[in-house]
């Protein structure tokens, strides 16, 4: 029998046809940076101080309708929105970024009562995140939509922006409204409210599911207001937000039956920048959802509800003091025909990261969550402490590659059921951002 | 050809089609050349004033957190535009530089214009043959370092390479008359002893630019 011979011809020639095509498309200009940045021919640290932590700047240049802040002189009659200065032609290269990956290695050594000690180690694409957000030339519309193809080092797509905006107002005076699919946490608080971290992970506060599975960083479905006002020279600025969204259960994740239940999430942020890059935000929300009761089987509707306080000081642009306190208050059911009773919370963490020279920062962190699980159910207050400290540098001029060592010791017990469990992780990691 | 070698190439070119219009274009364009991670422009301050080269270092430290330094050592202008361009850095959020080393930067800025880009101020005449005296004025006053013509020039404004055709002269001129008199917050101002004969000699070239 004749061997079937592969001809390797087509595939040569796709080749050569997408070389070829890929040169008669490009644009013009080789302003390839990220994003905003390519926009305005920018570095990454014209709105970062290390990427992906936001300055100033770049918590402005959201609430602006992803306009550049411009100067606001004293006296000076601020424009509008429209007339600010767009940055370079609208393009693709402007709009999309494919790959904005964090890859690395861990080991990490857990300890769980009860259980055996496990170690584990692994090289891995920690995230692979693709956007698309820019603006509509000419108008006060923007947009972003972010398709997440890995997260936490797993393969798992998942579109969690898709939504449009429309940005009014002057550059002193200004409002949005946004539609659609977005984190509900979505960088437009001061720095320490923020999920971006110069260290691997978030602050556990942000990061660590409740026992009703509620976690900060999901993206609802929803509608999305705010309001900004910026004094002369960005001595001051004052901002609120508010929105309203799908209740989607508490791990985030779209309610796919019918429920009984129509209701909605709300959250609203206040934020006042008090000195340069320093600032304080006030957050509170509340929420209802279907959720699955401590037995896993029993589907009952909490309440959720959140308020916090988040502060972070800048010295001489040099070291940033970070803190937040959040206070929890869920409903809480442990199985069927149980009384119910409530899950709380105080947590906080305190942080400083120390800008050696531009591009070039070290950072330490504590965090802490005090909870307990109230009632005949409950087995006390138990707390979970985490150390972190950890090395970023910018390997390029415009900062747009980052490498970052980071090792966090975690210690606690849980409060459902008390369990102390230990976690020592090391990260080693390069992150992209194109 | 065979008729399956003949689909799997149909197929491929397709998917490759797709792959261009979608997403091969934007990937190779983002993985080409960072302009901001390259700085071409070297100077050596060994023989500039104590003062000036206090002022280079602020500089360098201040400038650079938001473009390289090339996007300040190319272009050309005149004091009162530098005055103008430092005064409205020093005004956008995240500047994190003071009056003091405002005056610092503006000192070594007007330093470095009478002394290093006055030797590399292009002649009236290039190999293409003479340079007319719009295009003159407007290399002279540093036009390039927001706008681009043929692709050349910075892109924090509108590129001009076709404003000849966008608009008509009447409307051109409108604009320099508002830029002449400092109405135009976005725009540094002209120097106050510009001519009429310049503000023409900039029309007339701005008005040949269409594109060709």
């Amino acid at each position: 029998m004749r061997k079937e011979r592969i001809s390797w011809i087509p595939l040569v020639i796709s080749f050569l046809f997408v070389g070829i095509c890929s040169i008669l498309i490009l644009p013009r200009k080789s302003e390839a940076l990220p994003q905003f940045a390519r926009r305005y021919n920018l570095k990454c640290t014209a709105c970062h101080t290390i990427v992906p932590v936001l300055n100033e700047q770049g918590e402005l240049f959201q609430r602006l309708g992803y306009h550049l802040p411009p100067a606001l002189q004293p006296g000076e009659v601020p424009k509008k929105l429209s007339a600010l200065p767009e940055g370079g032609d609208w393009s693709l290269s402007n709009n999309v970024a494919v790959a904005v990956t964090d890859f690395g290695y861990s080991a990490e050594r857990t300890t769980q009562e009860g259980t055996t000690p496990t170690s584990t180690s692994a090289f891995q694409v920690n995230s692979w995140n693709n956007y698309f957000a820019g603006w509509i030339p000419d108008t006060n519309f923007f947009y972003h939509a972010e398709l997440d193809i890995v997260t936490g080092g797993t393969t798992n797509p998942d579109l969690s922006n898709a939504c449009i905006g429309y940005a009014g107002g002057t550059a002193r005076n200004s409002w949005y409204v946004v539609g659609g699919r977005e984190h509900l946490q979505v960088a437009q608080g001061t720095r320490a409210s923020q999920i971006y971290s110069l260290l691997p992970n978030s602050p556990l506060l942000f990061e660590t599911t409740s026992p009703t599975n509620f976690i900060f960083d999901q993206s609802p479905v929803g509608v999305n207001v705010g309001y900004t006002w910026i004094s002369s020279s960005y001595k001051r600025v004052f901002a609120a937000s508010a929105k309203v969204t799908n209740g989607d259960n508490a791990d985030g994740s779209e309610i796919l039956g019918p429920s009984a239940r129509n209701s909605k999430d709300f959250w609203a942020d206040i934020d006042f920048w008090y000195a340069p890059e320093s600032g304080i935000t006030f957050v509170d929300y509340y929420g209802k959802k279907d959720n699955l009761a401590g037995d896993g089987v029993t589907t009952f509707h909490p309440t959720i509800r959140r308020q916090g306080i988040f502060a972070n000081y800048m010295l001489k642009n040099k070291v940033d003091f970070l803190g937040g306190y959040m206070h929890s208050n869920d409903d809480w059911l442990p199985a069927a025909g149980a009384p119910p009773s409530k899950f709380v919370a105080n947590d906080f963490y305190v942080a400083v990261d120390y800008y050696i020279k531009q591009g070039l920062a070290v950072s330490g962190r504590y965090d802490e969550l005090r909870q307990e699980i109230t009632g005949a159910s409950g087995v006390g207050l138990h707390s979970t402490h985490d150390w972190t400290a950890g090395v970023n540098q910018a390997l390029t001029r415009s900062g747009n590659i980052i490498g970052r060592v980071a090792y966090s010791y975690l210690s606690g017990r849980e409060p459902v059921g008390a369990v102390k469990s230990t976690d020592k992780l090391v990260q080693a990691d390069i992150s992209f951002n194109f | 050809m065979k008729k399956s070698s003949l689909m799997r190439l149909m197929y491929g070119l397709l998917i490759a089609g797709l792959l261009c219009a979608f997403g091969a274009a934007p990937t190779f364009a983002q993985f080409r050349l960072f302009t901001q991670n390259r700085e071409d422009i070297k100077i050596d301050t060994a023989g500039f004033p104590a003062d000036i080269q206090k002022g280079y270092q602020v500089f360098r430290v201040k400038c650079n957190e938001c473009h390289n330094l090339d996007t300040s050592l190319k272009p050309s202008m005149s004091s009162a535009q530098w005055a103008f361009e430092v005064k409205r850095m020093q005004n956008m959020p995240s500047s994190h530089f003071n009056d003091v080393e405002a005056k610092s930067i503006l000192n070594f800025l007007n330093y470095d214009e009478l002394h290093r880009k006055s030797l590399n101020k292009p002649s009236a005449t290039t190999s293409a043959g003479p340079v007319s005296a719009g295009r003159q004025f407007y290399d002279a006053q540093g036009c390039e370092s927001c706008h681009a013509i043929g692709g050349n020039g910075g892109s924090s404004g509108p590129s001009l390479s076709d404003v000849g055709k966008r608009l008509s002269r009447d409307q051109i001129s409108q604009t320099i008359q508002t830029i002449r008199t400092g109405k135009s917050s976005s725009m540094p101002p002209l120097p106050a002893d510009t001519s009429d004969q310049q503000i023409k000699d900039l029309i007339d070239f701005l008005a040949t630019l269409k594109d060709n």
